[in-house]
């Protein structure tokens, strides 16, 4: 016993020290690395000045640097020979660094609370079989104070935060001591990274921020037998490339003076802010995917968009050219599985539905087993498996490739998982067929997502053909405002001081996204179920009792939640919460594709938009729209591009029962009468009296996908010309 | 500031959903089916511990559903065990506090479907008896039925329990004894609603049915006694960073009062022993950021360093149902401040807000006791219920009716509780754009026009913010053929919209007590008619609400002011709040004609 007891106390001991040493060791690493940065001083952390134009600003950065360096290198380790024997085989290792360090002036409470704290994981570790991700994580903060004394912030101020059973996951937090307003703060992240079979994160320079930079440098050192891919976007420079004496890329990039901040409204980030991507390969893994263009070493600048396209075909040719395998007994998501095809077959072969009428009829098959809750969901399954379902029932299709407007365009693709998978049918170029991207979650089949219009495309070819000539790009449609509507419908009357309304909303296209959440999950399987209910075919989700009864259960919670998303919605609408809410439904899910409207119906009261003056009532006519943006000053102060995404048609009409003794004074139902045209938007407002009621009508366009700067001002006035509408009044006087 | 929520964390009372009404809801799916609790106290070797053990079983009653069993720990919590599933152990600082010694250990528990039911088992020693302060008997479902025991050792006779907020049926509680001469209190619940989550509803201690644990504290000098080596920290300063050169004795305690208001950031940091211990006011200094026992020694300091007497006191916020003398319990006070003998009462002073003056006791301290550490000893004193200033927000608007528009200029002054809200939101807002958000707060309604750059702010006197600018309003005035209707209601005050009583089932506690009063004048052109609407008045649960019209000449002035009382207004007086509210509003909404 008392043996056992020594052994158990030496492990105590030993784990402790081992413990202990691993404390001390990361000390030692984050004291290093301090000192080793605080002792540059990198170009622009001289900066002392800040331009006048800048006065006003909450934080100016003074500077930024960022440092990556990559090195190869090579491990051993024992694995399965050719006889089934232990044998030493290589191991392909990277060991990465990014430092990200900035000075920055502090000029005001909102950004000294936005840099006072930072929260960090001292460490994190993966391994898999032969592979492990490991990395270390430091901070380092000083102040300099407006009389230029340097503060520096001592590792002490941390707090070591413990979780996990043991207490063994640490991270760390600060509360910077002695930050005041006026004090630059000179911050840093780093983070050492070692690599086995296992290639570098991707790592996106954004050379535009929501403050101004005086400074933007960038140094990379990465070793010539690595793979280094990069590509500048949005009109991001170049970086001077050059070699050190160890053969190591040497990529450095200056920027001054980035004054245009990133706008409130209108603005793409991902499309518009000058970045650059950057992918580091070490080829010799054998464990992680490395894609066909990153298999020889050194640096691509640019690289040539079809040799990244062959990435993205390399892996999906099979699949492509003969199918993934999928069937729907395969898919198992419908009862009578082998009726349901027997049925589709024979649909197919004797000519009853059109090539479309099947594509569309598939794909709302599809997405009904997907939305149904029935699968997680994943774009590229989708793509296969709609691609095996068309070619099951004799749709001729074609693949095509896109990607989202959060990526890369794919003329300049990178990232060979930064694409989207569409169908077409043959020869048909006004059709696509794209996955559901998740906002709108649920479209129409034929639908063009707003996140897909515009965006560069190909068509696939097998490889064979694809090394005969180049693929052709293409831009997928951008969809005018017929396919991208909202029609307003409101019925109002007028019981005493609260306004009666009931709003039926019928949303298309792009418009559709601020409503697809109304939909339960009760809408959408009727919805799904409802519509494939044609020719003769009526399919059904397999499910087990128990989990139908679940799913019924879940309906009532969902039309709960469904009335306080409805409450939501109305408040949102009028930018006040209604008085009492009678009803709220989703009428139609947007799934047909001959008439794509997602629509819903509300009924509900709303007071305060009644007013008396004397014998005759005022009625605030012009909240019946609903809240119009409002241009803030700085947003007035812009120097970018507009992104809009698509053109869209807001058409409201509203129809205001005449209350009984009154009658519309004339003067102002002129008054509601407006026109402001530009263009690359317009808002129109009619209004007239007849039949007893009011009829306004109100349309507001966006006419074109992007707006240039130039035209910003024209186009201001429009939402200006909306915004100031939000408060028109009508009056009735007294008969 | 947050050592009682950190409390309610750690008594496992936080983070859970709505409804309070007692027994399951249609809605509900998941129940607590069986829910045992017990709670033994003994003799630990540093003094009395209660070892708690919990027993859940959760049931699906509708669907399947996923559960998280969690059980809350810290530095004074010791977690002994934890069964039922893969279990995941997390910090959870609430989002107030930039750092505190609080964990969760939950894990993951699918009901597959219908009927179906799992379980969960914890075990957990509180180390220190002066920390186990209560139970809230509600859980985050609700419960089918369960119970909650005490066992208490012959040795802890000052032990004993109280019932607050019991609802009239649903828990009962049962004495006994056993063999040992343990006391045995239990608690056997049926049908118990679950604990709701809604921030408008009155704290859960002031509504939640709570076991409040009494008599670790014999007296108030054993409280003041287990906090005293806690508050022992050096006082030394070597600077005095505020010029009180020429200051009077008013002038001095302002300034300085100020300058840790505003040159002080509030930073909670709840750690173990610091959640109770302050920072010395030199590391507070260096730091330039505190809690608010660091705030409040260092206020402290600096006072008596120019010669004023001043001291850090212990209280608890108006979240806390008791008084500290009526309940010597670690719950019952939540905050420091410093107090100040003054004249022949005090001044409470709490930095950790920015623009709150001297002279005004805080909504949320008024009424409280304080337990004010003097030298060597305590004294507890009476924080007043009123206030000696008001805390008011006050917009006036001048205009003159020319060209179908009014125009002039605004004003909005905020004092003491308003001041501190409008001062707190400013401070969030980036300086570019500030005169934005500064010209918002005086716009009474759209299409009002403030030009950004001419809106003037002056917060230099403590307890006051006023904002100013001219102002060209153009869609008050409506000219129809022979009559001109000018609307003078603004829009956007606080506090004036309706509370959603569709599926509410919590009283409502009002924020803030106070006077919010709107004054719009109007110069008019000469030789007209003015047609001016009734007057109104009317009450509602606390609230006292009118709207004045007047002429005196060729100027006609709106007044409308809306007196909040504070407090709770209960769920059933809710649609009184409404219908006042709606009333007022359509009389404020009258037009005043002119022919």
């Amino acid at each position: 016993m008392k043996n056992i007891i020594i052994a158990i106390l030496t492990l105590l001991l030993c784990a402790l020290a081992v413990r202990a040493d691993k404390m001390s060791d990361y000390r030692a690493f984050a004291d290093t690395v301090r000192a080793d940065v605080f002792a540059e001083v990198p170009p622009g952390f001289d900066v002392k000045d800040i331009p006048a134009k800048y006065s006003g600003e909450s934080a100016v950065v003074k500077a930024v640097y960022e440092n990556i360096n990559a090195k190869k290198k090579t491990g051993m380790g024992v694995g399965v020979g050719i006889v089934g024997l232990p044998s030493i085989t290589r191991r392909a290792r990277v060991e990465f660094g990014h430092l990200m360090r900035m000075l920055i002036h502090v000029n005001d409470k909102a950004a000294l609370e936005k840099y006072s704290e930072f929260a960090f994981d001292t460490d994190d570790k993966r391994t898999f079989y032969k592979s492990y991700e490991k990395n270390r994580h430091t901070i380092g903060v000083r102040l300099i104070k407006p009389d230029g004394r340097i503060v520096d912030i001592d590792t002490s101020d941390f707090v070591e935060v413990e979780e996990g059973k043991k207490g063994d996951e640490k991270s760390r937090k600060l509360a910077v001591p002695g930050l005041e307003v006026g004090d630059d703060i000179d911050v840093f992240f780093f983070t050492e990274t070692k690599l086995q079979n296992i290639h570098p994160d991707p790592v996106d320079f954004v050379l535009k921020a929501e403050a101004p930079i005086l400074n933007y440098n960038i140094h990379c050192e990465i070793d010539d037998n690595l793979t280094t891919q990069y590509r500048t976007l949005n009109g991001a420079p170049d970086f001077t490339v050059g070699r050190d004496a160890d053969n190591n890329y040497i990529l450095d990039l200056e920027l001054k003076d980035i004054a245009a901040k990133e706008p409130r409204l209108w603005y793409n980030s991902l499309q518009q802010s000058p970045r650059i991507m950057m992918r580091i390969f070490n080829r010799r893994n054998s464990e992680s995917f490395t894609p066909k263009s990153a298999k020889k070493d050194g640096l691509q600048q640019n690289p040539d968009v079809n040799t990244m396209l062959e990435d993205r075909w390399d892996i999906d040719d099979a699949w492509l050219d003969k199918g993934a395998g999928y069937g729907l007994y395969y898919y198992g998501a419908f009862k009578d599985e082998r009726k349901l095809t027997k049925a589709l077959n024979k649909l197919a072969k004797d000519g009853t539905i059109s090539q479309r009428q099947m594509a569309d009829y598939i794909y709302n098959l599809l997405a009904y087993a997907y939305i149904g809750n029935r699968y997680s969901f994943d774009i590229l399954d989708f793509a296969k498996a709609y691609k095996d379902f068309t070619k099951m029932f004799g749709v001729k299709m074609e693949a095509g490739l896109s990607s989202c407007d959060w990526h890369e365009p794919l003329d300049q693709l990178l990232n060979h998982k930064h694409n989207i998978y569409f169908m077409r049918l043959d020869g048909d170029t006004a059709r696509y067929y794209f996955p559901p991207t998740g906002n709108p979650l649920i479209i129409a089949p034929g639908e063009i997502s707003p996140h897909m219009q515009g965006r560069e495309a190909v068509m696939w070819a097998k490889k064979k053909e694809r090394k005969q000539s180049p693929l052709q790009f293409f831009t997928i449609p951008v969809t005018g405002t017929d396919a991208n509507r909202n029609v307003t419908t409101l019925d109002v009357t007028v019981d005493n001081t609260m306004l009666g309304i009931r709003r039926s909303e019928a949303y298309r296209g792009s418009t559709k996204r601020s409503s697809s959440s109304l939909i339960s999950l009760e809408d959408a399987d009727k919805g799904y179920s409802s519509w494939l209910n044609r020719y003769g075919l009526n399919p059904v989700i397999k499910e087990k009792k128990k989990e139908t009864a679940d799913r019924e259960e879940r309906y009532a919670d969902g039309r709960k939640e469904q009335v306080e998303a409805f409450k939501t919605e109305i408040e949102s609408y009028h930018g006040s919460a209604p008085a009492e809410f009678i009803d709220g439904r989703i009428t139609d899910i947007g799934i047909d594709p001959d008439q794509p409207d997602l629509c819903y119906d509300t009924e509900y009261r709303m007071d305060g938009y009644v007013k008396r003056a004397g014998a005759n009532l005022l009625i605030s006519v012009g909240k019946l729209l609903s809240e119009q943006i409002e241009l803030l000053p700085t947003d007035r102060d812009r120097k970018d591009d507009l992104y809009i995404g698509n053109p869209r048609e807001y058409l409201t009409v509203i129809n205001l029962v005449v209350p009984d003794g009154y009658e519309v004074n004339a003067k102002s139902l002129e008054a509601l009468k407006t026109s402001v045209k530009g263009k690359d938007a317009s808002f129109d407002v009619e209004a007239e009296e007849g039949s007893g009621k009011i009829t306004v009508t109100v349309v507001k366009q966006y006419l074109s996908p992007t707006v240039a700067i130039a035209d910003w001002p024209e186009f201001a006035k429009v939402v200006d010309a909306a915004n100031a509408w939000n408060s028109s009044v009508l009056a009735f006087e007294r008969l | 500031m947050h050592t009682m929520a950190r409390l309610l964390v750690s008594l496992g009372a936080a983070v859970l959903l709505s409804l309070s009404v007692f027994g399951k809801t249609p809605d509900d799916n998941v129940v607590v089916s069986k829910a045992l609790d017990e709670y033994v106290f003994i003799a630990g070797k540093d003094g009395a511990e209660v070892r708690h053990s919990r027993k859940r079983e959760y049931t699906a009653t509708r669907h399947s559903a996923s559960v998280k069993p969690h059980i809350f720990y810290n530095d004074r919590i010791r977690l002994d065990k934890a069964s039922g599933g893969k279990m995941q152990y997390r910090d959870v600082n609430s989002p107030a506090v930039f750092h505190d010694d609080s964990k969760v250990c939950f894990f993951s528990l699918y009901l597959k479907a219908k009927d179906k039911k799992g379980t969960a088992e914890f075990r957990r020693t509180f180390l220190d008896a002066a920390h186990f302060t209560g139970v809230f008997v509600e859980d985050e479902y609700p419960v089918e039925e369960g119970t909650i025991t005490f066992r208490i050792p012959p040795s802890m006779p000052d032990i004993y329990l109280v019932e607050e907020n019991f609802p009239e049926q649903g828990i009962e509680r049962s004495n006994g004894m056993d063999g040992d001469g343990w006391r045995v209190i239990t608690y056997t619940i049926s049908n118990l609603g679950k604990m709701p989550d809604d921030d408008s509803a009155p704290s859960a201690l002031s509504s939640r049915p709570y076991i409040s644990v009494r008599g670790y504290f014999t007296d108030i000098e054993a409280f003041y006694r287990y906090h005293a080596p806690l508050l022992a920290v050096d006082t030394a300063l070597t600077e005095m960073p505020v010029d009180i050169g020429g200051a009077d004795r008013p002038e001095i305690i302002e300034r300085i009062y100020s300058f840790v208001q505003k040159k002080i950031r509030y930073v909670a940091y709840e750690e173990g022993e610091a959640a109770f211990r302050p920072d010395t006011p030199a590391e507070t200094m260096r730091k330039r950021y505190g809690d608010c026992k660091s705030m409040s020694l260092l206020l402290s300091t600096l006072l008596n360093r120019a010669g004023i007497e001043a001291y850090i006191a212990i209280v608890g916020t108006n979240s806390i149902p008791w008084r500290i003398a009526d309940n010597l319990s670690l719950a019952s006070a939540d905050h420091m401040i410093c107090v100040v003998p003054d004249s022949d009462g005090y001044l409470f002073l709490d930095p950790t807000h920015v623009q709150i003056s001297s002279r005004h006791i805080p909504s949320w301290l008024s009424g409280k006791d304080a337990l004010v550490v003097v030298d060597g000893g305590f004294r507890m004193i009476d924080i007043p219920d009123v206030s000696p200033e008001e805390s008011a927000d006050v917009a006036e608007y001048c205009y003159v009716l020319s060209d179908g528009m009014l125009a002039g200029r605004a004003k909005r002054a905020a004092t003491e509780d308003f001041a501190e809200r409008l001062a707190s939101a400013l401070d969030a807002v980036p300086v570019q754009h500030r005169s934005a958000f500064l010209a918002k707060n005086l716009v009474p309604a759209t299409r009002a026009d403030i030009p950004v750059d001419s809106v003037s702010l002056a917060a230099d006197i403590p307890g006051k913010i006023c904002i100013e600018a001219p102002i060209v309003n153009t869609s008050a005035v409506i000219a129809l053929d022979d009559v001109v209707y000018l609307d003078l209601n603004t829009t956007g005050d606080p506090f004036s919209s309706r509370i959603d009583i569709s599926d509410r089932r919590e009283d409502y506690k009002l924020p803030v007590s106070g006077r919010v009063v709107r004054r719009i004048s109007v110069e008019i052109p000469e030789q007209h008619t003015v047609i001016l609407p009734e007057n109104f008045e009317t009450s509602g649960p606390s609230v006292n609400l009118s709207c004045m019209f007047s002429q005196d000449g060729n100027t006609v002035t709106m007044t409308k002011t809306m007196e909040l009382a504070g407090g709770i207004i209960a769920l059933g007086d809710i649609p009184e709040w409404n219908k006042a509210l709606a009333e007022w509003t359509d009389a404020c909404n009258r037009q005043i004609e002119i022919k």
